[in-house]
This record gives C-alpha cells, sequence and structure tokens, in this order.
C-alpha cells in the first residue's frame, strides 16, 4: 500500500485524478472549481486575467489566480509531505516557481507575442504578431528559468526542493486525459467522411512519420534512444504533449521532451507562417486536401488550428473570386479532426512504447525476458491515470450528448490547472538546465533534425496522404 | 521498485547534452521495430484506401 504514496509517478496520478474528479461535479451543474483563474490574451493588462467559470464565482480575476496558487500548493504539498520532502522549503520553493512561471505565461498571451490570425490581428488592432500562441508562454518559461539556473545559481538552489519537472509534466498528462476525451465524444457529430478520413490520416503520422524520424535522428545523427524517441514523437506525432507522454513512457529525463517542445513550438510558427499561404496557392482546387494537410503537418495544437483557419479563408477568397461560394469552417474542421485523432491517440502510443522499451529495447543483452511483475513496476503509472480519466470523459460524452455542455465546463476547469503544470515544468526544466552546454551542442543539432524531416519527407508524405483520402472533396455550397 | 528517487533523477537533468552520451549503434530489436511499423503503416494505408473509397465513393 506504501508504495502508492511514495514515488511522484504515483501521486501525479493521484493529483491528476483528485483534480479530474472536482471537475466531475460539472456534469451535475455544480462548478468546484469555477474560480481557477483564466488568461485571456490581451492588449489591456487589466483585462488579461478572469475565472473560468464567472457564472457560478463572481470573483476578480487577480482573486482567481491567488485561489488557483493556493489550490495548486495545498494539493502538491500533500504529495510533498507524504513523500518525506521538506514542506517548508516545498512551499517556499514553490511559490516562487509558481509566480516566475505563471508570469511567463501572462506574458506569452500578450496580443502582440500571441495572435496568429487573420481576425484576431484585427480584433486586438495589430499589424503585426509574432504569432507564437499563448503556448509562446512555455517558451517564456523556458527562457526565463535558463537565465535564473544559469546565471542566478544560489537563487536556483534555494528553489531546489520545488523544482519537479517530472512531477509536474506527469500531472499534467493525467489531467490532458480528460480534455482529449471529450474531445474524442465530440467528434461523433462531425460528417461521416471526414471523420473516416481523417482517422486514416493518423495512421501515418503514428507508424511511417515516427519510424522514419526515430531512423533518421539515431543512424545519421547519432543521437540515443532517448532522444530519438521523444524526438520522433515531438517531430511526427503531435508536438508538445506526444513529447512528453513518450518521455513519460520511456522514462527519459524530463529536460529531454522539454528541450523538443521547445523547438516544436518554433517551427509551429514558421509552418503557420508558410504553409497556409503555399497550400491556398497551389491547392485552392484541393480544399479538403489542404485542410486536412494543415491537421497532419503543423504540430501544436494552437497552430494546426489556426493554419486550418488561414487556409479556410485564403482557399474560400480565392473560390469566391471564381465566383464558388463554399461554406466557411469545412477546411478548418478537416484540420482540427486529423489534429485531434492525433491527439487521442497518444496515450495508446504511450502506452505501446512503454511496453516495447521495457520489455525489448531496455532489456539487456542476455538478460531474461522480463517477469509481468517487473513490467508493471516499470510501467510509468501516470499513464494509467490518463487513460482512466480519457475513458470516463470518453463513456460521459458517448452515454448522453446531454452531457456534452457539463463535460465541456468540467474539462474548462480542469485544463487550467493542466496549463499551469506544463507552464511549471517548462521553467523547473529551465532551472535546472546547463544553459552553456544545450546551446553550444545540443539544440542546434536537434534543430538541424527536425528541419531535415520536417522539410525532408514528413511536409510530403503528408501532402500525399491527404491528397489520397480528401482528394475531390469539397465543402458544401453556401445555399 | 526500479523507480528511481526524484532526488538521482534530478540530478540526472544536469546532464543534458544529446551528443555528450555515448553513440549506441542501432539495436536489433529497434531495427525491427523500424521496420514493423514501416510495413504496418504502409499496409494499413492500402487497407484503409479501399475501404475509404468503398464506403465514401462521392464528396458530401
Amino acid at each position: 500500500m506504501k508504495k502508492f504514496f511514495s514515488t511522484e509517478d504515483w501521486w501525479a496520478v493521484w493529483i491528476g485524478l483528485f483534480v479530474f474528479v472536482l471537475s466531475l461535479f460539472n456534469l451535475a451543474g455544480i462548478s468546484l472549481m469555477g474560480w481557477a483563474v483564466k488568461t485571456n490574451v490581451w492588449m489591456d493588462l487589466s483585462k488579461a486575467l478572469g475565472v473560468v467559470n464567472p457564472t457560478s464565482w463572481a470573483v476578480p480575476g487577480f482573486v482567481g489566480l491567488i485561489l488557483t496558487y493556493l489550490f495548486m500548493l495545498v494539493i502538491t504539498g500533500v504529495g510533498a509531505k507524504v513523500m518525506g520532502w521538506n514542506l517548508q522549503k516545498y512551499a517556499i520553493g514553490f511559490t516562487f516557481i509558481f509566480w516566475i512561471a505563471y508570469g511567463c505565461w501572462l506574458l506569452g498571451s500578450f496580443a502582440p507575442l500571441a495572435v496568429n490570425t487573420p481576425a484576431d490581428m484585427k480584433k486586438f488592432g495589430l499589424d503585426f504578431s509574432l504569432r507564437l500562441t499563448a503556448e509562446g508562454g512555455f517558451i517564456i518559461a523556458l527562457l526565463v528559468g535558463l537565465v535564473i539556473g544559469n546565471f542566478f545559481k544560489g537563487f536556483a538552489g534555494f528553489l531546489k526542493e520545488a523544482t519537479r519537472p517530472e512531477w509536474f509534466i506527469k500531472t499534467a498528462i493525467v489531467i490532458l486525459g480528460a480534455a482529449l476525451g471529450v474531445k474524442a465524444a465530440q467528434q461523433t457529430g462531425m460528417a461521416t467522411a471526414v471523420l473516416f478520413r481523417g482517422l486514416c490520416a493518423i495512421v501515418e503520422a503514428y507508424l511511417i512519420y515516427w519510424a522514419l524520424v526515430y531512423f533518421v535522428s539515431r543512424h545519421f545523427f547519432k543521437f540515443s534512444k532517448e532522444w530519438s524517441a521523444c524526438l520522433a514523437s515531438g517531430i511526427s506525432v503531435c508536438g508538445v504533449s506526444a513529447a512528453i507522454a513518450t518521455a513519460g513512457a520511456i522514462k527519459a529525463r524530463a529536460v529531454v521532451p522539454v528541450m523538443i517542445s521547445s523547438l516544436v513550438v518554433i517551427f509551429a510558427v514558421v509552418e503557420l507562417l508558410i504553409l497556409p499561404a503555399l497550400a491556398a496557392e497551389v491547392l485552392h482546387t484541393q480544399p479538403m486536401v489542404a485542410g486536412a494537410w494543415m491537421g497532419l503537418a503543423v504540430k501544436t495544437d494552437g497552430a494546426a488550428v489556426a493554419s486550418g483557419a488561414i487556409t479556410d479563408a485564403l482557399i474560400r477568397g480565392k473560390a469566391a473570386e471564381l465566383g464558388v461560394m463554399w461554406q466557411e469552417g469545412w477546411m478548418l474542421m478537416a484540420s482540427t479532426t486529423t489534429k485531434l485523432f492525433i491527439d487521442m491517440f497518444i496515450g495508446i502510443w504511450a502506452f505501446v512504447l512503454a511496453i516495447i522499451w521495457t520489455t525489448a529495447i531496455e532489456r539487456k543483452p542476455g538478460e531474461k525476458a522480463v517477469g509481468a511483475i517487473e513490467i508493471w513496476n516499470r510501467f510509468p503509472k501516470f499513464v494509467i491515470g490518463y487513460f482512466l480519466a480519457f475513458l470516463i470523459m470518453l463513456g460521459v460524452g458517448l452515454s448522453s450528448p446531454a452531457l456534452l455542455k457539463g463535460a465541456n465546463a468540467a474539462i474548462g476547469e480542469s485544463e487550467v490547472f493542466r496549463v499551469l503544470f506544463f507552464v511549471l515544468t517548462f521553467f523547473s526544466i529551465g532551472l535546472i538546465s546547463d544553459f552553456r552546454k544545450l546551446w553550444a551542442e545540443g539544440i542546434g543539432k536537434m534543430a538541424v533534425v527536425y528541419a531535415v524531416c520536417l522539410f525532408g519527407f514528413i511536409l510530403w508524405i503528408g501532402l500525399a496522404i491527404s491528397f489520397i483520402f480528401f482528394n475531390g472533396l469539397t465543402p458544401p455550397l453556401v445555399k | 521498485m526500479t523507480q528511481q528517487p526524484a532526488a538521482s533523477s534530478q540530478a540526472a537533468e544536469q546532464v543534458v547534452v544529446p551528443e555528450a552520451e555515448p553513440y549506441e549503434p542501432l539495436l536489433p530489436i529497434e531495427k525491427k521495430l523500424i521496420v514493423t511499423s514501416l510495413v504496418l503503416g504502409v499496409v494499413l494505408l492500402l487497407i484503409l484506401i479501399v475501404v475509404s473509397y468503398t464506403l465514401f465513393p462521392g464528396s458530401f
């Protein structure tokens, strides 16, 4: 019994599921965490903060932020205490980490950094944006963490007791399971043809892309198994979440997926700038191919959906010039469906990798086959939490469409904590990473692998697959 | 349990450079994983193409 409460792995499950269970009260119309802070994209800082459920919780955004901090301090503090850490040091360290990391996330939501669609550019009155999406806040958190970790080592040491990137990551992944379960349930209302073809298209992402990237990384660039597996998932599957889930599954160090995730976010911006324009130029007669291509090629959720929206607008504009008025949103739906299906299979992929790594890859020569108990001992437990949350929410959504509204409210609450655990992870990684070594020797070569794989074959295989499955499909005409 | 204590895993974070790690050639099991994944991907792709065009021959 003691082992269920003695490791970060199990405590990630308990905390993740605790947040998930509290959010489930929304199914009965009860909002227990509606006070959680919601960070809006902002130009005016006074409008940056809100709460998730202002109807049930009429509290100002900054109060929501303080409550969110206290809540996270308490739930992680309980875990820290039971695991035998120094609670006082943990609480002080966590406090600094939380507020600095949140400041980074808030900065990342500044409109000139985050906005990435023409509609939002217009809304905020902007002529220029870095188009990082709000996920740019992750990079800022990492950079600030790196600065503190490398130039203020005394302060970084002071925070050490609460610098727990692996724990934060795994907790976030458990919570993520709920959100993806709801998204999966919602897809049933989509057009069957798009749904089915989107499902077909992801076969390529998992089985073809992943194997190719892993091979290129291992064989040509001589990366280790740990880096290659996470890199393959980050580049080929679904960026940030996939790299992190894979790292957990193969027990990689937390720094590995975080560095890869940073590259993913940066490359997604490049893709967002180039691909929609390219699609509009060469695929304006194949609108659904263009939409699906965005979902397959652009790696972060935010950038993929934004690319789909831009592609939708650009191609409909071109078609309108020729007198064809296609309905809005169908290309975006192809992008979103493809991307969401990719997201949904992250857990299964992590599960498969965990089994392969445990039973085969990490098995020493001459070592006997790993027994069932050893597989269980080595198995990353947070994957169980992820699946539990995923399956419960999928079941809820499929059992009664009427419950989907409550389910969406539930994930609205739990996702606040998922994002914050991600931010804490990026910042914590910065604190414990050696900046000079990273930039001198590591991340540059990873960027080369990324560029070679992305522009060498991922984009073009993705285009070919999109063409095979969506060729000839066009959105309905405006009535 | 084979899980590392938090303190040791944290210390391991200090060594972050991918190239600083000794190169280990592709293991036979990795080659098998890569080949199996690719073959399965291509075979499934062909099956799904047939199914897709059988179930949904037209557009919307």
